[in-house]
């Protein structure tokens, strides 16, 4: 009978289905940033954390992280590098590092961040997860004019980084509306910046969500400076350096693409929003700038940022 | 944030307890006791600030007693500091003047009208136009910017369309609930992306559409109350029925002079109308579908 018993409940524990531990799941993790800029690295900070959280232990799990000088050459061969190392899944921050990593397969799933929502040929990748923010361009040019007159505004953006053409056009669109000139500078590699900058004259300059723009941020500054206008721009880590900075939630931006990443790394169901919008943004106020420039205060923004350089 | 919020509120309570007479040395005399009038903060308190002089200015002149404005800096401070700093009167939205009315007795006296000849006002629920938004069931686990507890704008008109909608517990349905204080700060809560959903009355959009375009273009309204009525200057029972009487006649026949309309104009409005409670029967209406007693009715943010 004990026999009997022992053979049925063997036979039961047999077919009970064991959870593979997340870590078995997932070998290899590629990690792309289009630049080594610190916005990324806080976004991917909140990845880890949200992995973490959602029970993956992430110290399980061989992240292989590419961080190349931003150009079209260097993203692409660190992603081919990051589909030669049989990574299970991509991660790729800004549309550069992105693009690149669906050139370089269809197959292997690629999760995006701090990308602009504006770039939605992206959403009809097969591979293609991720979460994708917002940033209101109106706020930029609102609170602008509250610190300044202007009447000729400067957008710097990359052609290789899709996203930040979609950008410079909204700029366009709103400006005129409001009758203000905008001069775009297209910057195609980094050592392009200074010289094209120096060759413009303009009342403030907009830097829009660009690995190549962004990775010369002390530079940019540092001419403004010289040319006494104002920088606005979009990423987090650059506040120091920029009148006015309206960056995404970069903790948000994580928490959706860690949630998409546990569902792929853990098998534990379908990935029911594939591309995940986040429209929450932080304001950053730099006082100090504004009196040094010789600005008007904008007390909007003395009581509203969520953090005020003095 | 917060404290600098409090700081230029507290700071232009005091500039305005102090600043200088604007009508003549007469109503200086002794015996004669200025009036003290309180405001909610309805916009940026500067804007507000350059609103309200001129009507200051005015009703002194014509009722011969000083008018002094004081803004407080939440809707809800009106009812708690209407008694201990000696306020005579205020200047009340549709739900702080039924809650003062229950509460401390106060006699609506006269509706502001607007430019359109309007003495009612709707409030709106809006989104930006690029974000996901279209219906309330969008709104789950998005960030909220409700004005105050004590506007009908920007809190129990919200909150009984969510309900209507089987949205009960705000607090559990977005992932983060603040008050900005004022509509202007939910309206630009929502432009700078700290906020999915703000609040706003028609009449504050309008006019901060009429000074920068691109706003109408980046909102979208999702649902518009009931009419509701417009801010109302209430008295306390305090003040002399002569008193009331020439103050109603100095606000209704406001328009009817030049200097009126001059100051009407920079006030924004087009006039003012009689008030009574019973224009206030659709803020009971609101109460009365939430089944909340208006003298229980917590007006305090949290």
């Amino acid at each position: 009978m004990k026999k009997i018993t022992f053979l049925i409940l063997a036979a039961f524990l047999l077919f009970i289905p064991i959870e593979k531990s997340d870590a078995s799941s997932v070998k290899t993790i590629g990690l792309i940033y289009s630049a080594d800029l610190s916005f990324y690295r806080i976004i991917h900070g909140a990845v880890i954390k949200y992995l973490n959280k959602y029970g993956v232990d992430t110290r399980k799990i061989k992240f292989i992280r590419q961080r190349p000088f931003p150009d079209v050459v260097s993203w692409n061969n660190a992603a081919r590098k990051l589909v030669v190392y049989d990574s299970d899944i991509i991660i790729a921050y800004g549309s550069g590092a992105a693009e690149a990593a669906f050139s370089a397969t269809s197959s292997i799933p690629v999760i995006y961040g701090a990308i602009d929502h504006g770039l939605s040929k992206i959403k009809k990748i097969k591979n293609g997860y991720g979460s994708s923010y917002t940033v209101p361009i109106a706020s930029f040019i609102r609170y602008l004019r509250e610190a300044k007159d202007v009447n000729n505004l400067a957008v710097v953006y990359s052609p290789f980084e899709p996203d930040t053409v979609v950008q410079y056009r909204q700029f366009r669109q709103i400006c005129k509306e409001l009758s203000i000139n905008v001069t775009g500078i297209p910057v195609k590699s980094v050592s392009d910046i200074e010289s094209m900058l120096k060759l413009e004259q303009f009342d403030a300059l907009f830097l829009t969500g660009s690995a190549i723009v962004n990775y010369r941020i002390k530079t940019i500054y540092e001419i403004c400076r010289g040319k006494k206008v104002p920088v606005l721009s979009i990423f987090d880590g650059t506040e120091e350096y920029s009148l006015l900075t309206i960056t995404p939630d970069a903790d948000r931006i994580g928490r959706a693409m860690a949630h998409i990443i546990y569902k792929l790394i853990t098998g534990r169901g379908p990935v029911k929003k594939r591309h995940v919008l986040v429209t929450k943004t932080k304001i950053y106020f730099n006082l100090r700038l504004t009196t040094e420039l010789g600005l008007r205060i904008p007390m909007r923004l003395v009581t509203s940022a969520d953090k005020v350089i003095k | 944030m917060k404290r600098s919020i409090i700081f230029l509120s507290v700071l232009l309570s005091l500039f305005m307890l102090i600043c200088p007479d604007p009508c003549k040395s007469e109503d200086k005399s002794p015996g004669k006791e200025g009036i003290l009038i309180g405001l909610i903060p309805e916009e940026n308190i500067f804007k507000q600030m350059e609103r309200y002089m001129p009507l200051a200015g005015y009703i002194s002149e014509k009722i011969g007693r000083k008018v002094k404005f004081t803004i407080l800096s939440k809707y809800g401070d009106i009812i708690d500091r209407f008694n201990s700093r000696g306020m005579d009167g205020a200047f009340l939205g549709g739900l702080t003047t039924v809650i003062a009315y229950e509460k401390l007795g106060v006699i609506p006296l006269v509706t502001v009208v607007d430019t359109e000849g309007n003495a009612t006002v709707r409030g709106h629920i809006i989104v930006r136009r690029d974000g996901v938004i279209n219906s309330p069931d969008d709104m789950k686990g998005k960030i909220v910017a409700f004005v105050d507890r004590a506007s009908i704008t920007g809190y129990l008109f919200p909150v009984v369309y969510m309900k209507e909608h089987g949205i009960n517990n705000i607090r559990d349905f977005f992932s983060e609930v603040f008050f900005t204080g004022s509509c202007d700060a939910s309206v630009y809560a929502v432009l700078d992306g700290r906020a999915d959903v703000g609040f706003v009355n028609e009449t504050e959009l309008r006019d901060m559409i009429s000074s920068d375009v691109t706003i109408k273009k980046e909102l979208k309204i999702i649902a518009t109350s009931p009419d509701m009525p417009n801010v109302t200057l209430s008295l306390s029972k305090r003040i002399s029925e002569k008193m009331r009487k020439k103050l109603l006649d100095t606000l209704l026949d406001i328009s009817n002079n030049s200097k009126g309309r001059e100051v009407l104009k920079r006030f924004g409005a087009g006039g003012f109308r009689r008030a009574s409670v019973n224009d206030f029967t659709p803020v009971y209406r609101l109460l009365k579908s939430l089944n909340v007693n208006v003298k229980e009715y917590n007006y305090r943010n949290k």
